[in-house]
This record gives structure tokens, C-alpha cells and sequence, in this order.
């Protein structure tokens, strides 16, 4: 009984942020490709383009941060989905 | 007790020495009849009455079409051999007997396209690397960070363009020293285990004679080109042992 | 003709195959017992295959979401019968169906008569006509 109380608050915390991780960065993706159509469409004013851009690029480097204190790889967000093909592009 | 068909062939003299047997370990045999020699051996009916149950079973499959493979092997290693298909099952001997009468014009028909021959197979996927040119130093605005990413997806869509062009090279290229060609789809990562797409599955119908220019075809390329190849084989003719051709 | 000859890049070509390589944990089923396995399905099942194995996120070792998805032996060609025939489909050579079809189609029944026969089995034994599409719920 005890045993199965005994949890590693470690593990937890990392498994979690494995997943929280995974959808930040899906979302994050997402919204630097939209990102980038907007700006290729020239939907965007310049003080936009810059702000998102900064905006995007603090992210990454914020997603990088966190991968690294967790001990995860960018490949640890990926989720194979088999015949629907990876969750996140291969290489980023 | 059902009868599994492996392969057919012509002059085969005896069983073919395959240590672990046929599927589920059966003990090998021929069936002769009009001059082909059907290998076959006695496999559980159960077990290929619901097929059904092992179609998503990896490992069930695997077993299969390892012991099936061996004996294709096993029986072209001496002769001309018209492989048949995973889980090709009969009755009784007496409807193989029957088949290979019926069809004897279509298997004679594949063993003489075979016959001294053997298929490679050649993939080729994009080189690890190709898509990430210069991800260098860090943009010094915002502006400047969505145009490096931009032209980073760009890269990677070309890189790939690339790949499959020079890929469509390499087939010509080896199909020209082939008999017959065939491509494959290309195979998912999860199956090729590699982070790299492919872009190229051929499979080629070789002479034996010139397999070394096969082989020296596609290391040149390998060498010499921007995409990894890789060679496999050689096989027994599976690709090219369709009755219609 | 022994094991086939694998090889990559610039090395040069030796006898035997590579070792299996570890697969992602949690990820598609990476085939057990060999690399080549892929390429023997491949050619003995003459479909394209693609494989996806069980999807699973875990939280401590314990299973919390678990997506399953199928072992998919698919033939480009005919994406509609996906996975659906290639067992039932009639014993031809390795490639393309051809004359035997028919013959097929006779054994079949014959099977299904037998299966009537055996009076505690019902007859679920699809064949070409009566075939019903796939479901769908896991795709």
C-alpha cells in the first residue's frame, strides 16, 4: 500500500510538463505559421510585424529554457500519431 | 489441418533446408504436378480461419512472414522461384495440385521472367541536415525572426523538392541496368526508424550479371549526390512475380 | 542467397543486416526483431504497409491516455480497402491477382459450406459482395 503513496514528485513534475510542453509548443507553431502568412500577405503594419515577431521569438527561447531544465528534447514534444504522421513537423 | 503455399518453382528435387520449418514450425513439403513444384506444409486451420484477430497482431505477423520469407529464401537460393503471397492458404494438396495445373501458364510465365535474376531495392531519403542552412546568429529584431523562420520552412520544403528530384534520377538511372522496375510508397519513419524522410522505394529485377554495377550505380550516387541512398537485396523476386506483368 | 545485403551511405556493403535499432518509447511500434521486417511485409504482404501502434501519454508510469490506433496493412492504390483484404484477398502470386481469382471464389464457397456445416459456427466469413466497409471509429 504505502509503496503506491511513495511518489516521485520529480517524475510528476516532469511528466507534466512533458505534456503541458507538447500543446504550448503545438500552439506555438501554429501561431508563428499564421504569423508568417499574415506578414506574407501584408496584412501586418511594421510596429505589428515587430511586435509579434519579438513576441514569437521570446517564446522560443522560453520554450528552449523550459525543455532544457526538464531534461526533454524538442523530439520528447512530438507525438507520433501513426497514419495521421507527427503531431509537430520533424524539424522545426 | 490446412495447406499454406509458399512458393512455386520448377526442377526443385527436394525440400528446401530451412532449419526452423514453415510457419508455426511445420514440416516442409512438395506438392509436383504438371512439372511445378508447389512448397507448402500443413499449418492449424484456427489459426488462419480468423485472420481477422492477427491482422493488427505485430507480432503474430511478424512470425508469419519471417518463417514465410525463409522458405521463399531457402528455395531461391538454388532456383527460379514465383513467390506467393503472406497467409496463401488451401485445403488440401489435391487444390494445389489443381492450381498449379490451372495456372501453370501464369507461374511458368513468372520463373522464366525471374529465372537468374533478383530483385534489389534502393531507397533514398532526404540527407539529415539539408533543410537547416545557417541557423546562425540571433535575429536582431522581430521583423528579422520571422523572415529567418520563414526562409527556414522554405528551405525545408525545397530541401525535400530537391530530394525527390534528384531521387527520380537515381530510379532512371537504376532502372535503366534493371529488367523491370517498381516503386513502393515510401515507408513511414516508424517503420524506417530514421528522423529523415524517404523519398524514394524502388524495387529493381536484376540479372545476377550486373548486379555489381548496381551496386556500384548506387554507391557513386551516394557518394556524389546530396541524398543518402540505401541498398537491400538481394531478394527473391517478390516485386515482379505478378501474373500479369 | 543469404540474408540480403543492407548498406547505407558510402560504407561499404556487408553481409548481414544492422541491428535493431531502439525505437521512440511510447511511440509507433517500431517492428521487433530486425530491421529488415519492414521490407520483408512489405514484399510478401505486396502492400504498401504503414504501422502505428498505441499512442500513450503517461503520467508516472501510468497510463492516462491511450489512443489506439491500428496496424494498418495498406495498399496505396486501393486507400478504400484499407487494411481490409489482404488476407481475404484470393491466393495469387506475390503481386497483382490474376486468373486464380476465380478459383478463389470457388473455394470460398466451398469454405463457407463447410462452415455451415459446423453447426455452432455462424458463417462471418466476408466475401467480395457482401463486403461492408471498414469501421471507421478508429481512424
Amino acid at each position: 500500500m504505502s509503496e503506491r503513496i511513495e511518489i516521485d514528485k520529480d517524475a510528476v513534475r516532469r511528466d507534466l510538463m512533458k505534456l503541458v510542453l507538447t500543446i504550448v509548443e503545438l500552439l506555438r507553431q501554429l501561431m508563428e505559421r499564421q504569423a508568417i502568412r499574415r506578414v506574407e500577405n501584408c496584412e501586418l503594419t511594421e510596429e505589428q510585424e515587430e511586435d509579434l515577431g519579438t513576441a514569437l521569438m521570446l517564446l522560443s527561447d522560453a520554450m528552449d529554457e523550459l525543455t532544457e531544465q526538464f531534461g526533454l528534447t524538442p523530439a520528447d514534444l512530438n507525438l507520433d500519431l501513426g497514419p495521421l504522421g507527427p503531431l509537430l513537423p520533424r524539424d522545426r | 489441418m490446412i495447406t499454406y503455399l509458399y512458393a512455386v518453382g520448377r526442377d526443385l528435387e527436394r525440400v528446401p533446408d530451412v532449419g526452423s520449418g514453415g510457419v508455426g514450425g511445420g514440416a516442409l513439403r512438395l506438392v509436383g504436378e504438371a512439372g511445378l513444384q508447389a512448397v507448402v506444409s500443413d499449418v492449424d486451420r484456427e489459426a488462419f480461419e480468423d485472420l481477422d484477430a492477427h491482422r493488427e497482431d505485430l507480432a503474430w505477423l511478424a512470425s508469419v512472414a519471417r518463417a514465410h520469407h525463409g522458405v521463399v529464401e531457402a528455395v531461391g537460393r538454388a532456383h527460379a522461384v514465383a513467390p506467393l503471397a503472406l497467409a496463401t492458404v488451401y485445403l488440401d494438396d489435391d487444390r494445389v495440385r489443381a492450381v498449379l495445373r490451372e495456372s501453370h501458364e501464369a507461374f511458368t510465365a513468372v520463373l522464366d521472367r525471374v529465372d537468374g535474376r533478383d530483385e534489389w531495392g534502393v531507397k533514398a531519403y532526404v540527407r539529415p541536415g539539408a533543410a537547416r542552412a545557417a541557423a546562425g546568429e540571433r535575429p536582431s529584431s522581430g521583423a528579422a525572426y520571422l523572415r529567418a523562420r520563414r526562409d527556414a520552412l522554405r528551405a525545408g520544403d525545397a530541401a525535400v523538392a530537391d530530394a525527390e528530384r534528384e531521387a527520380e534520377a537515381v530510379d532512371a538511372a537504376v532502372s535503366a541496368l534493371a529488367v523491370e522496375s517498381r516503386r513502393h510508397p515510401p515507408q513511414d519513419r516508424s517503420l524506417t526508424g530514421r528522423t529523415e524522410q524517404m523519398v524514394l522505394n524502388g524495387a529493381y529485377l536484376v540479372d545476377r550479371s550486373a548486379a555489381a554495377e548496381v551496386r556500384a550505380l548506387v554507391e557513386e550516387r551516394s557518394r556524389t549526390g546530396s541524398i543518402d541512398l540505401e541498398l537491400t537485396g538481394p531478394w527473391a523476386p517478390y516485386s515482379f512475380a505478378g501474373g500479369a506483368a | 542467397m543469404n540474408e540480403p545485403v543492407r548498406w547505407t551511405g558510402s560504407m561499404p556493403p556487408t553481409q548481414g543486416r544492422q541491428g535493431g535499432q531502439g525505437g521512440q518509447g511510447g511511440q509507433a511500434a517500431r517492428a521487433p526483431g530486425g530491421t529488415d521486417l519492414a521490407d520483408i511485409l512489405e514484399r510478401v504482404l505486396d502492400k504498401g504497409i504503414v504501422i502505428a501502434g498505441d499512442i500513450q501519454i503517461n503520467l508516472l508510469d501510468i497510463e492516462l491516455l491511450t489512443i489506439k490506433l491500428r496496424l494498418v496493412v495498406a495498399s496505396v492504390d486501393k486507400a478504400k480497402e484499407m487494411g481490409i483484404d489482404w488476407w481475404e484477398r484470393d491466393p495469387t502470386l506475390s503481386s497483382g491477382r490474376g486468373e486464380l481469382e476465380e478459383e478463389n471464389e470457388r473455394l470460398r464457397e466451398r469454405v463457407a459450406a463447410l462452415e455451415q456445416a459446423q453447426v455452432r459456427r455462424p458463417a462471418r466469413r466476408r466475401t467480395k459482395t457482401e463486403r461492408t466497409p471498414e469501421p471507421e471509429e478508429e481512424r
